[in-house]
């Protein structure tokens, strides 16, 4: 051992220019600093950036302070024992009759530094520990992945050069101030990617050492749901404008008394009920998704008989289709198709995927709905089989995306660009299934969904 | 909002009767009523449901103005902006384009085609005609000109 118990004397780190980086990280490790965090699970998993900032000060002094302070003082004092913890209970139990001897007690700092170490380690955060000049004491694993294996070595300035500079400016900044004073940055790094990052530098203070934790937090992730998000608001606004604006023209031209006929003015009222429907049922859409993406959709799950429930949305369609001059019937149903799912939302998904059948196959064409059991999967898989337009294959990954439409289909037909998105996370999000199509162009469509025969974990009564 | 401000009916575009328009856009409704719309004006007014269709009318007869929605399948407005830009008897026909895009057009987009206005939807019918009325007069005007210029020209 490099370092002499000594109450909470710092001792310095050899310089360790050459040192690997990981002897360099345990070398600064053993030492009995003030920054020894416990840090939760919780706060790995993403829990505030700030909170794990906290938790390195709060806890700091206190980790290994109280074995220290035996170790200084020859003796276990009695709030070792309300520590409860296993260095302080041991050492209490020698205290008992005599003093604890000098070994024991270090082999306690020994377990509680490796405990702590590892728990650093494991963090999904950058966590690392510099002096007022920024001089690195710490760096954790992540602080090496994140900025490059340099930024361990103790007693060097690659950590904070490796940051952007307001990040030494508050380094410079909290090392000035009291305990706990915090700065919060948010920057991106200055790697290939530009990682856009959350950084939190707090005041550390260790005896008569002025030192700043400086906790860094890869935020690209949020960032992406950020954009993905704005792009939905822009898609979606854009959506809903091209129905308000035929119910805006519509009804001024009313309102100005220019529809002066009879049925003019009937197909006008006409135009804006069937804009409005349109408008309603976007909105409808929207909130579905949107209930069923926050979790805040439940379905009510019962056996359904999808053989039979196929069965019932041919017939429903079979106006439609007639009308359309298209053949559709139920090709194979199997008997036994039943599975745990929430019916009306299963009705759901077979009506739109007929509906898009109907959409996208000219007159004359053929659409056949079949329902089988996949035994290896354990599943009930329907399919719906046209022999339409087909979608190109490059199509196919974004087809059951928001507001995504297929350039041909555009012109064929009218669609809110959700209809697909809704079922995937019906079929994938609230009852555990897949849902999929195989098409080729000219030549025809099946898609295709698949219902475990049983939902995991919830078990129709 | 902004047209109907602008659009009070002013003598000269009152003035303007008989245009010669295509209406473009993949919405029918949005067609039926822009059409009505300029109908009621005193304008002939043919419509087309996307850029093919437009092209198409416009290598049949004569327009003096297409007012076209900018977001459609197959053909956008700017590109049939640019396919009339392309041809020398369409090159000179002002375009209105209808978007309903948040953001205006990109840099650039409108240079090299005649495109002299873009309007927001949702709009106003009695704004878009008087947007047209004014587009019909600038035109009519660099037009004449245009010819006295080849005429003097001729002259010389």
């Amino acid at each position: 051992m490099k370092n002499e118990p000594g109450g909470n004397r710092r001792v310095d780190s050899e310089p360790a220019g050459r040192g690997d980086a990981l002897h360099s990280r345990m070398h600064a490790w053993s030492l009995p600093i003030a920054v020894v965090a416990a840090i939760p699970a919780a706060a790995a998993a993403g829990l505030a950036l700030e909170g794990t900032a906290s938790w390195i000060v709060a806890s700091g002094a206190a980790a290994i302070g109280v074995a220290a302070t035996l170790l200084a003082s020859g003796r276990a004092p009695a709030s070792a024992q309300q520590q409860g913890d296993a260095a302080g209970a041991s050492a209490n139990e020698h205290a008992q009759d005599h003093a604890p001897s000098e070994s024991l007690l270090r082999r306690a700092i020994e377990v509680r530094s490796a405990e702590r170490t590892s728990l650093l380690e494991s963090l999904v955060d950058a966590v690392m520990l510099v002096d007022a000049h920024g001089e690195t004491r710490f760096a954790n694993r992540a602080a090496s992945e994140m900025l490059g294996e340099q930024v361990a070595v103790a007693g060097t300035r690659a950590a904070i050069e490796s940051l952007p500079p307001q990040v030494m400016r508050a380094v410079q900044g909290v090392a000035a101030a009291r305990a706990g004073e915090r700065r919060r940055i948010e920057c991106e790094l200055r790697d290939a990617e530009s990682t856009p990052v959350v950084i939190v530098v707090v005041s550390v203070k260790n005896g008569g050492d002025d030192l700043a934790a400086i906790v860094v937090r890869n935020v690209r992730a949020e960032r992406e749901a950020d954009r993905m998000k704005s792009e939905f608001v822009a898609k979606a606004s854009h959506e809903l404008r091209t129905p308000l604006s035929s119910l805006c023209a519509t009804a001024e031209m009313l309102a100005d008394g220019e529809i002066t006929e009879e049925a003019q003015r009937a197909e006008f009222a006409r135009i804006i009920l069937a804009e409005t429907a349109r408008l309603g049922a976007l909105v409808d859409r929207m909130l579905d998704i949107s209930r069923i993406e926050s979790g805040m959709a439940r379905a009510s799950f019962e056996q359904v008989d999808l053989a039979a429930l196929a069965t019932e949305c041919v017939n429903e369609q079979q106006n439609e289709a007639n009308r359309r001059k298209t053949a559709l019937s139920v090709g194979r149903a199997s008997a036994g198709a039943i599975a745990a799912a929430d019916r009306t939302l299963m009705k759901q998904v077979i009506l739109n995927l007929l509906s898009n059948a109907l959409k996208y196959t000219p007159e004359g064409g053929t659409i056949r709905v079949e329902v089988d059991i996949d035994n290896l999967s354990r599943s009930v898989v329907v399919s719906v089989r046209d022999n339409g337009l087909g979608i190109p294959a490059h199509a196919v990954p974004r087809l059951f995306g928001k507001f995504y439409r297929v350039e041909n289909h555009e012109r064929v037909a009218k669609g809110t660009g959700l209809g697909l998105n809704l079922c995937r996370n019906i079929v994938e999000s609230l009852h555990g299934g897949q849902i999929g199509v195989d098409s080729q162009v000219g030549v025809g469509s099946r898609f295709w969904f698949a219902i475990p025969l049983e939902h995991a974990g919830r078990k129709a009564a | 909002m902004e047209n109907e401000l602008t659009n009070t009916g002013t003598p000269s575009s009152a003035a303007i009767r008989g245009a010669r328009i295509l209406v473009v856009d993949d919405e029918a409704h949005i067609v039926q009523v822009v059409a009505l719309k300029f109908r009621n004006a005193g304008h002939e007014v043919e419509t087309a449901g996307d850029g093919d269709e437009a092209l198409a009318a416009l290598h049949r007869k004569p327009f003096d103005l297409v007012v076209t929605d900018l977001q459609m399948p197959a053909m956008s407005g700017i590109e049939l902006a640019h396919a009339m830009s392309r041809e020398p008897a369409l090159a000179r026909i002002p375009v209105l384009m209808l978007t309903a895009r948040g953001h205006l057009l990109r840099e650039g987009e409108a240079d090299s085609a005649n495109i002299a206005r873009v309007v927001h939807k949702p709009f106003s019918p009695r704004g878009l005609l008087a947007d047209v009325h004014e587009l019909l007069e600038l035109h009519r005007n660099a037009a004449v000109g245009k010819n006295d210029l080849g005429k003097d020209r001729r002259a010389a």
